[in-house]
């Protein structure tokens, strides 16, 4: 083998290892970034004025709702108030100590009231992401929507939960999200 | 690639795949019937399936030990590490060589690491118990049973206050599976440590004991009917010749008596488990449940949950079966159609969870009540005519583990596959206890606790089965 050719060939041999080693950081630096929490966004104020309203945000070491005073900007139209309603929710559940935490940034999409008794609750995969796994804290999130929507949106008597706008199977490994949820059934959970 | 996936593959084909492959499910989760190993010990006895690997038997290590102390395993590339209690144990994959209590041991055969457990070679049980133990092992090979430190129930038979009556007299309480047809009679043990004597002939009745696939049997042939009845806190068994019939032959054969476990069942068919539990330790496989803690998932403390509670129920002398027995997935319609077979009158689904505290039960809620004069039930409400059942076993076992200062409480919740089970169904979700974190979930006495008050609720629910 010529000494040219020699050269050549570990030059090239250099070459690739500096392109691994490049290709071999972004990799590691694309998997931190994924592996990373978002930052908790605040919820886009939806336009209208501000209100006090009523929220029922869970508490998992007792099982039950805790009745709560939020401030919203709400609509007048029904699905507008009912989406302020459950995004001030999911706020009380992001803050630090919260009784019941979601990490990540869930956010509601939309909420379409069918039949004005039906309430269709659009959330992001978010919710699901950062929720944690269980059958009671899984329904604890139901009941507390439930019953914050009832509080807030006269007429409401069912809700039905769907993930990114599909029936997601289950919230977090556990609740059969293809229900349609009688608030009637989590009256007996509000803390008196 | 599935069938689904191949235009050209014929409907007969497709149609003959999918029977095969329903026909190797109830296969692989029709464990009762597969072969197994049965240990007692001076503190439980339990019994543990066996694996056919290459021509040979291995036993899981965790599952031979778990009722023994506490276990657990760590896998570091080829080497498995073993914690048990205070000893420590060291297994290399595909290796014979082995390190125990730090002492270097020859396996008979290979050690196996499969799906993040250990595989023992059968032999090496007795072995290995031992090392860790320190228990003295009797190992009977060819019926698969393990004594330990003398762990023994003997029997005696006597006809000297009736000629006519044999009464088996047994070293400590038994509660055998019994069978007859005509003439003929048969005891089972399943958890007893029975140990027998050479065949007899008692007034021309033939008493021979046996043991196979790790139980022990005792036959009875007469040449008429017999029935049995228990006595003396069921340390003895008394068997009586059925009166003799006043109709013709034909009719004399005794009407089938219905199964029951602990009493007089028809031979043939077998006795069907009418009061048999089915446990299903939720998750498994891809489907790890929740994260617990960091390295703790829920799918592992479930199946610690459901060997545990298998082995309270089966003390108790109540048939269970465990729907999945090692790590593994199963689509919740499966567990459903497995559970459905069994013909169980109870199914329990175990979860866990890092919220909350105590153990929650929960029941399927169906909306409304609906009055179909229907053939079909729809496999979405095969539980709603089971509700009230249901609701039953929730409230009792709500009531058992407030006895034991643990909170709990009956929910409805919508969890697949509570409502495809055509019996009572329940989940049970347990959480750490109060005041404590979720690493208690892994403490072998809570899962005892735990598991004990779930029995002793079932147990309540179907005293006959005692």
């Amino acid at each position: 083998m010529s000494r040219r050719l020699l050269i050549a060939v570990l030059a090239l041999l250099i070459a690739v290892a500096a392109l691994g080693y490049y290709v071999g950081r972004l990799k590691r630096h694309a998997e931190i970034a994924a592996l990373a929490t978002p930052e908790a966004s605040a919820p886009i104020p939806a336009s209208g004025s501000q209100e006090h309203i009523t929220i029922y945000v869970p508490n998992d070491s007792q099982g039950s709702l805790m009745k709560r005073d939020a401030v919203a900007t709400t609509a007048n139209d029904s699905n507008s108030r009912a989406r302020a309603a459950l995004r001030a929710l999911l706020s009380a559940c992001r803050e630090n100590g919260s009784p019941h935490p979601i990490s990540g940034a869930p956010d509601i999409d939309a909420v379409f009231i069918v039949d004005n008794n039906l309430a269709v609750i659009d959330a992001n995969a978010a919710l699901s992401k950062g929720h944690a796994s269980g059958i009671m804290v899984e329904q604890l999130t139901v009941a507390a929507m439930a019953e914050t929507l009832a509080a807030n949106v006269p007429g409401i008597t069912r809700v039905k939960l769907l993930v990114d706008g599909k029936d997601s199977g289950t919230l977090a490994g556990h609740l059969d999200l293809n229900a349609v949820y009688d608030i009637a059934t989590f009256k007996d959970w509000i803390a008196q | 690639m599935t069938a689904r996936n191949q235009p050209g593959l014929p409907k007969s084909r497709f149609v003959s795949r999918i029977l095969f492959a329903c026909v190797l499910c109830t296969l692989v989760l029709a464990q009762p019937e597969g072969k197994q190993l049965t240990i007692y010990a001076p503190q439980a006895s339990y019994s543990v399936p066996i694996i056919e690997r290459g021509g040979l038997e291995y036993a899981d290590l965790v599952g031979t030990l778990e009722p023994l102390g506490s276990v657990s395993t760590k896998i570091e590339g080829r080497k498995l590490k073993l914690s048990f209690n205070k000893s420590q144990g060291e297994f290399t994959q595909e290796k014979t060589k082995s390190k125990l209590a730090k002492k270097s041991i020859d396996l008979p055969a290979p050690f196996r690491i499969e799906d993040n457990r250990g595989l023992l070679p059968l032999s090496a049980v007795p072995q290995v118990l031992s090392a860790l133990t320190g228990m003295t092992p009797d190992y009977h090979a060819t019926s698969r049973r393990l004594f330990l430190n003398g762990t023994a129930t003997r029997y005696t038979v006597d006809t000297k206050k009736d000629p006519s009556r044999l009464v088996f007299t047994f070293t400590s309480p038994v509660n055998p599976v019994i069978a007859t047809d005509a003439g003929h009679l048969r005891m089972t043990f399943r958890r007893e440590p029975l140990l027998g004597s050479a065949p007899a002939n008692y007034d021309g009745k033939q008493v021979a004991f046996s043991e196979q696939n790790g139980v022990a049997q005792i036959d009875v042939a007469t040449g008429i009917p017999l029935i049995a009845s228990f006595g003396d806190g069921a340390r003895t068994i008394t068997l009586t010749p059925v009166a003799p019939p006043s109709v013709p032959a034909q009719a004399a054969v005794p009407a089938p008596i219905p199964p029951m476990i602990g009493s007089a069942a028809p031979a043939q068919p077998p006795p069907r488990p009418r009061n048999a539990v089915v446990i299903d330790p939720a998750h498994g496989g891809d489907d790890t449940g929740a994260t617990l803690a960091p390295g703790v998932y829920e799918k592992d403390i479930t199946l610690a949950f459901a060997r545990r509670l298998h082995q309270e129920l089966e003390t108790r002398g109540i048939v269970a079966l465990i729907l999945r027995n090692n790590d593994v997935s199963i689509a919740p319609e499966q567990r459903a159609s497995s559970a459905n077979a069994s013909g169980a009158s109870l199914y329990v689904a175990l979860h866990a969870s890092a919220s909350g505290a105590g153990v929650r039960i929960f029941t399927f809620p169906f909306s409304e009540a609906v009055t179909r004069s229907v053939t079909f039930i729809p496999w979405d409400e095969a539980q709603r005519r089971f509700l009230q059942a249901s609701s039953t076993a929730a409230s009792a076992l709500v009531t058992q583990f407030l006895k034991q200062d643990l909170p709990s409480q009956a929910i409805a919740a919508p969890v697949r596959p509570l409502n495809n089970i055509a019996a009572s169904a329940v989940a049970v979700e347990v959480e750490p206890p109060p005041s404590a974190d979720a690493e208690a979930l892994q403490s072998p006495e809570y899962q005892k606790t735990v598991a004990a008050a779930i029995a002793a609720a079932i147990a309540g629910l179907h005293p006959e089965a005692r």
